[in-house]
């Protein structure tokens, strides 16, 4: 093909015409207060009843035939700027929009448009402001970006108290998070009740569940793209709370007004502290903390830095004899690049490591203990306005992975191990992706792309069996260890995806999407909640790479003036080569981990409903969520031996398989000093397994197992209340503040947990009358109402 | 790698986190009675004493009757030694069990046939090699009450551990010939990770609480500890049976099926449990205040 056909081809695709004289409109619109770009602004222009919207860095470009606009910049929650803008010449325009008064918040101007979710073409993304967030009532009154997730549809989780989310069907180690796109390993704080988002630091979050677009890369099923904020660059700020659980802190300002600015924001738990009046638990450690700080300088209008770190740590001990922590450390340095008026750039360097230690030391004979996973990551992001119909958007990068598992050595006099390493890995993994938005007509926009990621595992140690695939540790007949950089095996492919958006009417779109994804690296885990001492593998010759195909279909309505959005997606998705365990897997500090791996498949469908109220004295949202995840995995048949599939190979349900799911979530802002907030939960039980029955072995009562996930725990539901308060006296002061009271599971509901099985103690050492019998627990995390009260201020 | 040798304390912290809001009820569930299944539990040493196994059949969960071992006592049980019969365990009526007094050799191979007197199914147990078990070397104990949560008396083994690496043990514990069950702090293990040639190590805890109780029932506490040399295959299966019997909450693993090398001849079934082939030596102690 020559190269005039292959630019006609090229005009012709995205409806390029040299006829009329054309020029670009671009700029930033920020926070008029606090100098913060804003995500997600509206840019619209009435003559041509179309628009744009700022990208996450607050960007936007748009290229129009010459002539005169009308022009409306606006955002959720601030007052509207409309301009006349002649554009005769390229303009660039920096709007900074004010937050909306008290007064005008409460008697609405209506008539701008705020159905963005019927304009994009963006399906199954869910976004939640952070005053939402703010909230919601919660456990022990955090406001908890990873919780509030949760109330929407199609994210669950195994249970209260467990780390992490499940998206359509997915595992919680197929999301990737990321903060300030530096990838975030394990989102929780104590096992799981509360989240590492800090929520007096973040700025915005957005969830992709489906049709996910070509930039993102690397888990199976959702993104959560949560971003940090930048920092008042008018003046000098600062805010904080105190709570039952933690207290936080944040200062911000300029640095160089305008020009410079920083935030650093910080929150440690307290609890322990509490510990210091118990005799018995005085010498225990049980605290987390977040740091989080983030510098940025606006160079000039078309270069902007921002360097973010985030450091977060859990940690327990008891006196000398034993101490853990973990957590996650992050930081990124991004450079926003305009190359002109049409063409943004992002350059990001990033590093990430979770890692965790334990010691303990019992008298002589003790261990130190510890593990890390490193990221290196260069990625370059560039979007592309070519015309009002095209936004084009291209990137490269490259992550590089040092997997270092676990280390053990014993210490002490009295050492009982050696040291036990689990063999370093490294891992490449570049990526390439293309991705065009293109709108045609009136009533139709696109969203196509595609990435091709690779995936090269190096160094470590080849173990090779007898059978060929791992067996048994005693079958191995010969052991390679390889260098750093030594590829051992590589895997690679295309993910196509892509998105369509079809508007119906004024007030109603269909939309429509597909995705593939790939995800090199696997959570290893086999209980029902994963611990903070899970470790991820890399895809590598025992291990492949996880795939999924995703398709979903949602129509979407507003109503009354899009005071109400209403929403129904339907979703079917596929997911192969997903790493499960066999039966009593050792997966801790296990040099051959391979072992006891076994591959499955899984499939997840359902249907997700959405009723929003974005508007008025009470907001909030009902959404309902009717869905099945199984998984499935099959025996190997080596000729000699055979390796157990699950459940005879047949699908079973998945642990987080829970087919209705109801929240109930609603704000209801009653005067300038009250505010109420109330979540409903409903869902079904996760499954579980009962014995099929009993055996006596060497004096001890055994449940015998058939079935995995063939029973559930019964139904689970929960409410929540709170109700902030805000004085009066704030108005005319610099000093404002507020007090949140909540109660979490206002009655008291004992939602199950889990159910097991066992033989009831005796009343002593001695007593044996329990010895035969058997009974079955259910275990509830939070059985009982929790109040807590939280102050906020800022000043 | 050996769990118990590094364990996760920090389970213990999350329980304590809980300890005022989370509960734990009994619930009453209706379960289907099973398809009995054949239940068998056994073992050889190379002790002169003697030996036996035990014959039983799976029942509903929540039965709580004592297993009935009598329901086989018509059944034809036969030691195998390097794939010879060479004895027959008898029923002794007092005590439910099928017996032969006698002992292994190290360095042979054992296994049991059972022909069931209910339904004539065969079946054999996978053969298993006695290798010889290292001698206890001394037994002493100590008192700790550095530990979280709790203070008691650690009962320590000094004992030989050649190298290389392949052995797998078992601590049973009795006192004053009160079998502890498989509530020792080290009840098995493998010698995977260990360091040394001698080891010195906790085999046992006490809590304090447990030294009173035994008190009141004994005039003295005599802890003895049989250090027991066990094959791979039991040592994964009293893995898997300590990881079935000791759940109870968020971080269990799944359920799955403790099965044993029990084997149904020419069929693909299986019976439930394990027959253990195994050396002994024991060591013992009398704890004072």
């Amino acid at each position: 093909m020559n190269w005039k056909r292959l630019l006609f081809l090229l005009c012709m695709l995205f409806g390029l015409s040299a006829s009329a004289q054309k020029h670009t409109l671009s700029g930033f619109i920020s926070d008029a207060e606090s100098g913060e770009e804003l995500i997600g602004a509206t840019v619209f222009i009435s003559q041509l009843a179309s628009g744009t919207t700022t990208n996450l860095y607050g960007f936007y470009s748009l290229t129009l035939e010459q002539g005169t606009y009308e022009v409306t910049f606006s955002f959720i929650g601030y007052e509207p700027i409309v301009k006349t803008i002649e554009l005769t010449q390229d303009v660039k325009q920096n709007i900074e929009l004010g937050a909306k008064s008290q007064m005008l918040k409460e008697f609405e101007v209506k008539g701008e448009r705020e159905d963005a979710n019927l304009r994009e073409v963006q399906m199954s993304v869910e976004k939640v402001e952070m005053k939402t967030i703010e909230k919601i009532p919660q456990f022990m009154g955090e406001a908890d970006v990873v919780r509030s997730i949760q109330l929407l549809p199609g994210v669950s989780s195994v249970g209260e108290g467990a780390p992490g989310f499940n998206v359509r069907g997915g595992n919680i180690d197929q999301n990737l998070l990321l903060l300030d796109e530096a990838p975030v390993y394990n989102s929780s704080h104590l096992f799981g009740f509360f989240s590492v988002f800090n929520p007096d630091a973040v700025k915005d979050v957005q969830l992709y569940k489906g049709g996910i677009p070509s930039r993102y890369g690397g888990r199976l099923s959702s993104v959560m793209d949560v971003r940090q904020r930048e920092g008042n660059s008018k003046k000098f700020k600062m805010n904080g709370g105190i709570g039952t659980v933690s207290s936080r802190l944040t200062l911000e300002g300029p640095i160089v007004k305008d020009k410079v600015s920083f935030l650093v924001s910080g929150r440690r738990s307290y609890a322990d502290l509490f510990l210091l009046f118990n005799d018995e638990l005085k010498d225990t450690k049980a605290y987390f903390y977040d740091l989080n700080a983030k510098v940025n300088y606006t160079i000039n209008d078309k270069n902007r830095l921002f360097l973010s770190t985030y450091l977060g740590r859990d940690v327990f001990g008891f006196g000398s004899t034993f101490e853990n922590d973990w957590g996650n450390k992050t930081a990124s340095l991004r450079w926003n690049h305009l190359f002109n008026e049409k063409l943004f750039s992002n350059f990001t360097a990033i590093y990430a490591d979770y890692g965790y230690a334990l010691s303990a030391d019992f008298g002589g004979n003790g261990f130190e203990w510890e593990s890390n996973i490193y990221n290196y990551n260069l990625k370059t992001d560039l979007t592309y306005y070519l015309n009002p119909n095209n936004t084009l958007e291209f990137g490269v990068n490259g992550l590089f992975y040092n997997f270092r598992p676990g280390r053990a050595k014993g210490v002490g006099d009295e050492a009982l191990i050696d040291v036990v390493e689990v063999p370093h890995e490294n891992a490449f993994e570049p990526a390439i992706y293309v991705g065009n938005e293109q709108r045609i007509g009136a009533r139709l926009t696109l969203q196509y792309g595609l990435r091709y990621s690779h995936f090269f595992n190096m160094g470590g140690v080849i173990n090779e069996y007898e059978a060929g695939t791992p067996t048994d540790r005693d079958d191995i007949i010969s052991t390679t260890k390889h260098d750093d950089f030594d590829v051992t095996k590589d895997y690679g492919g295309f993910e196509p995806r892509f998105g369509a958006n079809y508007q119906l009417t004024d007030v109603s779109s269909l939309k429509l999407s597909y995705n593939r994804m790939r995800q090199y690296i696997h959570l290893v885990s086999n209980t029902t909640a994963a611990t903070p001492i899970d470790v991820w593998k890399p895809a590598g010759k025992y291990v492949k790479p996880g795939t999924a195909d995703q398709v979903a279909l949602g129509y979407y309505r507003n109503l009354n003036k899009n005071m109400y959005q209403l929403s129904v997606e339907g979703y079917y998705k596929t997911m192969n080569d997903l790493l499960d365990y066999r039966d009593g897997a050792e997966l801790i500090l296990n040099e051959t981990v391979e072992t006891e791996f076994l591959t499955g498949d899984g499939r997840a469908y359902g249907a997700e409903f959405m009723f929003k109220k974005t508007k008025g004295k009470l907001t909030g949202w009902i959404s309902y969520t009717l869905s099945k995840t199984e998984r499935q995995v099959k025996a190997i048949d080596l000729g000699s031996e055979q390796i157990d599939g699950i459940n005879g190979g047949d699908w079973y349900n998945a642990n987080w398989d829970k087919p209705h799911d109801f929240s109930l979530v609603a704000i209801y802002d009653y005067n300038k000093e009250w505010d109420f907030g109330l979540n409903f939960i409903f869902a079904t039980g996760r499954p579980i397994t009962y014995p099929e029955s009993r055996f006596v072995y060497d004096d001890k009562v055994v449940p015998y197992f058939s079935d995995r996930n063939s029973n559930r725990v019964p139904a689970t539901h929960r409410l929540d209340v709170s109700a902030t308060y805000t004085p009066k006296k704030n108005e005319n002061r610099k000093w404002k503040s507020s007090w949140i009271f909540s109660v979490y599971n206002l009655y008291g509901r004992r939602n199950p947990y889990s159910i097991y099985f066992r033989t009831p103690p005796g009343e002593s050492v001695t007593d044996t009358s329990t010895r035969n019998s058997s009974q079955a627990y259910q275990l509830s995390i939070i059985g009982i109402p929790v109040p807590s009260v939280t102050y906020n201020f800022t000043f | 790698m050996n769990k118990k040798l590094i364990s996760y304390p920090p389970i213990y912290f999350f329980l304590l986190l809980l300890a005022f809001t989370a509960c734990e009820d009994e619930i009453d569930l209706d379960l289907d009675d099973p398809t009995p299944i054949l239940v068998v539990e056994g073992e050889f040493s190379d002790r002169d004493t003697i030996q036996y196994v035990k014959l039983s059949y799976s029942t509903n969960y929540f039965n709580e009757d004592e297993p009935n071992y009598s329901a086989e006592q018509s059944a034809t049980v036969v030691l195998r030694e390097n794939g010879n019969p060479i004895d027959t365990f008898d029923f002794n009526t007092a005590t439910q069990r099928f017996e032969l007094q006698g002992k292994g050799t190290v360095g042979n191979d054992y296994s049991v046939y059972i022909k069931s007197g209910v339904n004539g199914k065969e079946y054999v147990s996978q053969s298993e090699t006695m290798y010889q078990v290292p001698l206890i070397d001394s037994i002493f104990y100590e008192f700790n009450d550095d530990l979280p949560f709790d203070e008691g008396y650690e009962v320590k083994l000094r004992t030989l551990e050649p190298q290389p690496v392949g052995d797998y043990y078992q601590w049973k514990v009795y006192v004053n010939d009160f079998y502890l069950g498989n509530s020792g702090d080290l009840a098995y293990a493998s010698d995977e990770v260990v360091k040394n040639d001698t080891l010195v190590f906790t085999a046992y805890f006490m809590p304090q609480e447990d030294f009173e109780d035994f008190l009141e029932v004994y005039p003295e506490v005599n802890v003895r500890i049989e250090q027991i040399e066990i094959s791979k295959g039991f040592y994964e299966f009293i893995s898997l049976l300590d990881s079935q019997t000791s759940g109870g909450g968020i971080f269990d693993s799944p359920p799955a099926q403790v099965k044993g090398n029990i084997f149904e001849i020419n069929s693909e079934e299986q019976a439930i449990g394990y027959f253990k082939v195994h050396s002994v030596t024991d060591a013992s102690i009398t704890i004072e205040e």
